[in-house]
């Protein structure tokens, strides 16, 4: 994973099934939450990450290696050179092809992103997945979902009459 | 894929009103298909798991704050897991009457579900997240009776949120006004509008003390003065004010001040600012402060309207003291500066001549105006920003045409910039005589060569800067 860079801080993610990455803070810092465990000292050796399997840690890595600031003198020459308009382009494609995942990748992401309070990639999974139900019929958007009709007939019946207001 | 039934259902067709005739013949899909789509049968389902809905209630919250409410509410028929998903949502988004029918059915949803929310008493329940209304794609605001609605939306809404949006009209059209901006709310931080019309004489947002953030676009802005203790962050981009008289801003906590583009009127009156970090301001030729003629001082010709009144109009409002700054005082305490408008403008210009000392300014970005009149107002930053780190010119236009001298800035003889000072940026299209008058001008007042990069915008795409070196100048 990534590489130990003169005067950049690492920091040690833990995955439950005992993958090890290791991150520079500031790339494990796009998390909110370990953004707050980093300021609270509470992150001195490595840092567990529960409920997220290797292989979405290391997709949510990826992710926020692309999104962090850049800084430094490499940095600071590359954001004055590149319009900013033009870097926001570049991130957006990036992220079309990032996103492009099976759905159950798609929300072990969302979870993942929730989780670690990551508010760009939060927005991008949502979004991706709002977009995919968008235009399908009720059973599609269901099976999409993998969700299961477990209503009665007359008990749907019931809560549409129930919530005729937020209906055309 | 869209069932024939189902067709004109913006986002989730399936959640059209069922009406008697519509629903035997949704039912004639099998009731419940348990295996439908045959590749979900490779990945979740196979597993028995319905992934989406194992979500926590707060994960499916932050996925369906993309869809319009109506399109939240009625996830509710998907499945029991469903049901009361929508009813703890943080944030609301109302998109108008579109695909309502009418606007009254719009209205009345609107009204029933800030009901169910808030309650009738105003709401004791936690708040929300954040509210959006945005009427612009339908001109829903565009009858008075809608107006009235949206009112009482907003006032039914604010004491329980914390970030307001509010679009009633796209650039180009005549902002709706919104009454009485009188707003009370102990949660409320930010608060954005665009294309509203706010009309009152003074916007006093102290009953909002925990407001941070204010973002006016494309707003009429008539007021004589905008209050708010608390604000820190504001925001004025291509709004509509008056040409006689100027908003007093008094914002004694403001951190960061954007003013973009007025799209008329005058340039806004700066309390004191004792904690601005950072201001960015960007005039253009619709600014009612600038002459004509271009000259520094009134020019004195009637038909000049924008000199005429630049210290105000008795008939409407006050009268400003000619000896002293109108706007770069409110700007001294700024560390980070930007100043660009066209050459014409006359508004720095004029400032200049009781420039405050930037005793703060670390980095400053100026345009073009700054080299009219042989770079009277660089010459004048560059002796009022003692402590200056970085200057960034950006010269992108021609040459300017101000070249009164009568009433201006006067430099103060010889001087050398701050010692602070380790770079200038100098971007341009071309390194022509211009460039090569203000590389002199700056090696004048103590800034060597080395420390000044000029950077040549037809290269920007590529790495195209590069230190300027030379050792004489002809």
């Amino acid at each position: 994973m990534a590489t130990r860079e003169a005067g950049k801080k690492m920091i040690m993610l833990k995955s439950p099934d005992g993958m090890e990455f290791e991150v520079e803070e500031a790339v494990a810092m796009e998390s909110q939450t370990i953004r707050k465990m980093i300021e609270d000292d509470c992150a001195d050796t490595a840092i567990l990450i529960p409920n997220i399997n290797s292989k979405i840690l290391s997709r949510v890595i990826e992710y926020c290696n692309k999104h962090v600031p850049t800084t430094g003198a490499t940095g600071a020459a590359a954001s004055d050179t590149v319009a900013p308009a033009a870097l926001a382009e570049d991130l957006k494609i990036w992220d079309a092809e990032f996103i492009k995942v099976n759905r159950a990748t798609r929300f072990n992401l969302i979870q993942a992103a929730s989780y670690l309070n990551i508010k760009g990639l939060l927005d991008l999974t949502s979004q991706t997945t709002i977009d995919t139900i968008s235009d399908n019929s009720l059973e599609e958007i269901r099976s999409f979902l993998s969700t299961k009709n477990d209503y009665l007939p007359e008990e749907e019946q019931t809560i549409r009459r129930e919530n005729q207001w937020a209906f055309q | 894929m869209l069932s024939p039934h189902v067709s004109s259902c913006l986002i989730f067709p399936f959640l059209v009103a069922v009406s008697p005739s519509v629903l035997p013949e949704r039912r004639r899909t099998p009731p419940v298909r348990r295996n439908t789509a045959p590749e979900l049968e490779a990945s979740s389902m196979a597993s028995g798991v319905d992934r989406i809905s194992a979500l926590p209630d707060d994960v499916l919250h932050q996925v369906l704050h993309f869809l319009p409410s109506q399109e939240v509410v009625r996830t509710c028929v998907l499945a029991r897991r469903w049901l009361g998903v929508w009813r703890f949502m943080p944030a609301f988004r109302f998109n108008g009457a579109k695909g309502w029918g009418s606007a009254d059915r719009f209205a009345q949803f609107v009204d029933h579900l800030l009901h169910l929310r808030f309650g009738g008493d105003g709401g004791r329940c936690a708040p929300l997240d954040s509210c959006d209304f945005d009427f612009d794609s339908d001109g829903f605001m565009r009858l008075p009776a809608n107006e009235q609605h949206a009112s009482n939306w907003i006032w039914k809404v604010v004491p329980n949120v914390r970030m307001l949006r509010l679009r009633v009209v796209e650039f180009g059209q005549e902002p709706s006004p919104l009454s009485d901006l009188h707003l009370v709310s102990q949660h409320l931080t930010k608060l954005e509008l665009v294309g509203v019309g706010v009309k009152d004489s003074v916007v006093d947002f102290s009953g909002c003390p925990a407001l941070v953030e204010l973002s006016m676009d494309v707003c009429d802005v008539f007021v004589k003065q905008l209050l708010s203790p608390s604000l820190k962050h504001l925001r004025i981009t291509r709004c509509y004010t008056s040409e006689y008289t100027r908003i007093l801003i008094s914002v004694p906590s403001l951190v960061s001040l954007e003013l973009i583009e007025c799209r008329q009127g005058r340039v806004p009156l700066l309390e004191s600012l004792p904690r601005l970090a950072r201001a960015v301001v960007v005039l253009t030729d619709d600014c009612s402060d600038r002459c004509s003629k271009g000259r520094f001082d009134n020019c004195g010709a009637d038909i000049c309207e924008d000199c005429w009144w630049y210290y105000g109009d008795p008939e409407y409002g006050p009268i400003y003291d000619r000896n002293n700054s109108i706007f770069l005082k409110g700007l001294s305490e700024a560390t980070d500066l930007e100043l660009s408008s066209d050459s014409e403008l006359i508004l720095f210009d004029r400032d200049l001549k009781w420039c405050p000392t930037f005793t703060k300014l670390k980095t400053l970005l100026l345009n073009d105006w700054c080299l009219a009149a042989d770079h009277n107002a660089l010459i004048c930053f560059l002796q009022h920003s003692p402590i200056l780190e970085k200057l960034t010119l950006q010269l992108f236009k021609g040459p300017s045409y101000v070249t009164e001298t009568e009433g201006m800035y006067k430099p103060l003889g010889l001087s050398v910039a701050s010692n602070c000072l380790t770079t200038v940026e100098i971007r341009c299209a071309n390194v022509d005589s211009k460039v090569h008058r203000l590389l002199k001008i700056l090696t004048t007042y103590g800034i060597r060569l080395e420390q000044i990069r000029v950077q040549q915008t037809s290269k920007i795409s590529a790495p195209g800067c590069f230190h300027f070196v030379c050792s004489s100048f002809s």
